[in-house]
């Protein structure tokens, strides 16, 4: 009886150690296949990358892109929505599969998540109130002057590296923030990228956009190290509908121009 | 310990000691002032509001009761982008300056109302006696009545004083960079979550921790032998 009761033991161990082997080593891309939904990270933090528009649908460049692509997969896309800084820790703890926001792949970043190659690239620009004194933002590095830019962002980045005389001001809160004390007086400039000032330039008078860009950066989607099946099939997407044409299109509509502004704002 | 970097990755953290040592020296600073600044009006406030004239603890209610009210976050905005619009020396403040002003302004009603507790809580007997050796009222607050209800109220005012010093990541709306700025820095360049907000985290322990033995030795410095004994 005793030597029964133990078998069984070891055979029920053996199958929990079975079942829960096979649960550690499902990938991303086969949990995805299985329950048949794609689970995103996303950013709250406005057009046109990421935003709530008029009719309370969250949209954007971001969210339509990966909206297509769970489309051509047939899957349900579930979106979740974080701060900047809940995003990777969503990632990391599998609350997430991918996370679909304007991240640059600096090469801190890329030792702890892995990036898919560039979407898009995001021009870094100044932007000053209507009548201040200057006309490029190589005339913002000076002393005396200060500029906005949001906290520990790229562009702040940017702003140590080009800009070392003038003061820097980071600001908590994105690029509103940041746009909100250069019209209020409270700093010289501000630093942002060129489609998220297109769209404030549009909505509040009294900015201009300063001439020239500080930085180009290549911007991509995340995954976990361990999803290597997703991150190439994230890879693939990207040449897929690059080939023909869609994310021109998508580029076009949301991040080259403010015609996205008609339809949702 | 090579498992333990496992876990926690000491050699990245030890890249942004720097950035910290500079967060926890902007908290101390941002926080002590405030807490100095807070203590004193927070006392006027005390005063005001067990003044017995209308003129006085009226205005003195309303004003605790809309800091109550009212997020410290909106306070903060509405100091930053509101003072320069009503008071031309609003633009005269820089940013950390304006901070220091927002939380004063906010903490002042707490500290006060924990303050007047205070106050009440001193035996009558104590203030007559003070009075009957020829103190004057002044006299008599100062040397017998605050010290005391300071000493009573020690442990909500240090709670007050901790939820003071976790406020001041608040600041960082307005462009202040202090220590949970420093732990937004780290987080942002190199994604590591755990090590970013834990660091952060103990450092706001170690400043709290370093209050509470402040608040120990002012406990039993203010309370006197008498107040040792009980």
């Amino acid at each position: 009886m005793k030597l029964k009761t133990l078998i069984k033991g070891i055979a029920g161990g053996a199958c929990l150690s079975i079942a829960a082997t096979m649960s550690f080593a499902e990938t991303t891309m086969e949990k995805i296949v299985r329950t048949g939904e794609m689970t995103i990270a996303v950013q709250t933090q406005g057009p046109p990358v990421s935003f709530v528009n008029k009719d309370g649908k969250r949209t954007g460049l971001a969210i339509e892109l990966a909206r297509m692509m769970a489309a051509d997969m047939e899957v349900e896309l579930i979106i979740q929505d974080y701060d900047w800084k809940g995003l990777i820790p969503a990632l990391s703890s599998g609350k997430a599969d991918f996370i679909a926001a304007d991240m640059t792949p600096t090469a801190k970043r890329h030792m702890q998540i892995v990036f898919t190659e560039p979407v898009f690239f995001s021009e870094t620009i100044a932007f000053a109130p209507a009548g201040a004194p200057f006309a490029s933002w190589e005339e913002l590095n000076t002393d005396g002057v200060s500029v906005a830019a949001t906290q520990a962002s790229s562009w702040a980045d940017t702003a140590r590296k080009v800009l070392p005389n003038a003061e820097l001001k980071e600001f908590a809160g994105g690029t509103a923030q940041a746009v909100q004390a250069v019209v209020s007086g409270r700093a010289s400039a501000g630093l942002s990228d060129k489609a998220t000032i297109a769209g404030f330039m549009s909505s509040i008078e009294g900015l201009k956009v300063l001439e020239g860009e500080l930085a180009r950066e290549p911007l991509g989607f995340a995954t976990r190290p361990d999803s290597i099946h997703l991150l190439l099939a994230l890879d693939n997407y990207v040449r897929l509908i690059r080939a023909d044409g869609r994310l021109d299109t998508a580029l076009d509509y949301w991040w080259n121009s403010t015609a996205w502004e008609a339809d949702n704002k | 310990m090579d498992w333990l970097q496992y876990y926690f990755n000491f050699r990245i953290v030890g890249q942004y000691t720097d950035v910290f040592i500079a967060g926890i020296g902007q908290t101390l600073w941002i926080s002590g002032l405030c807490l100095i600044l807070s203590l004193i009006f927070g006392t006027l406030v005390a005063l005001g509001r067990l003044s017995t004239s209308p003129l006085i603890w009226r205005p003195v209610a309303g004003y605790i009761q809309f800091i109550r009210s009212t997020p410290l976050l909106i306070q903060i905005y509405l100091v930053y982008y509101g003072l320069p619009s009503i008071l031309p020396i609003g633009n005269l403040l820089d940013e950390t300056q304006t901070g220091i002003l927002a939380l004063t302004i906010h903490t002042s009603p707490y500290f006060g109302e924990i303050i007047r507790a205070g106050i009440t809580s001193v035996d009558r007997g104590q203030i007559e006696g003070a009075l009957s050796v020829g103190m004057t009222p002044r006299q008599a607050l100062f040397n017998v009545t605050l010290p005391q209800a300071l000493a009573n109220v020690m442990p909500p005012l240090l709670g007050q004083t901790a939820v003071l010093i976790k406020d001041t990541s608040l600041l960082s709306i307005i462009a202040v960079f202090e220590l949970m700025g420093a732990g937004l820095r780290m987080f942002s360049e190199t994604v590591i979550a755990t090590e970013s907000y834990v660091t952060t985290a103990v450092c706001y322990l170690l400043i709290y921790s370093m209050m509470l033995v402040i608040s120990g030795i002012l406990q039993n410095k203010l309370g006197g032998k008498a107040w040792q004994a009980n």
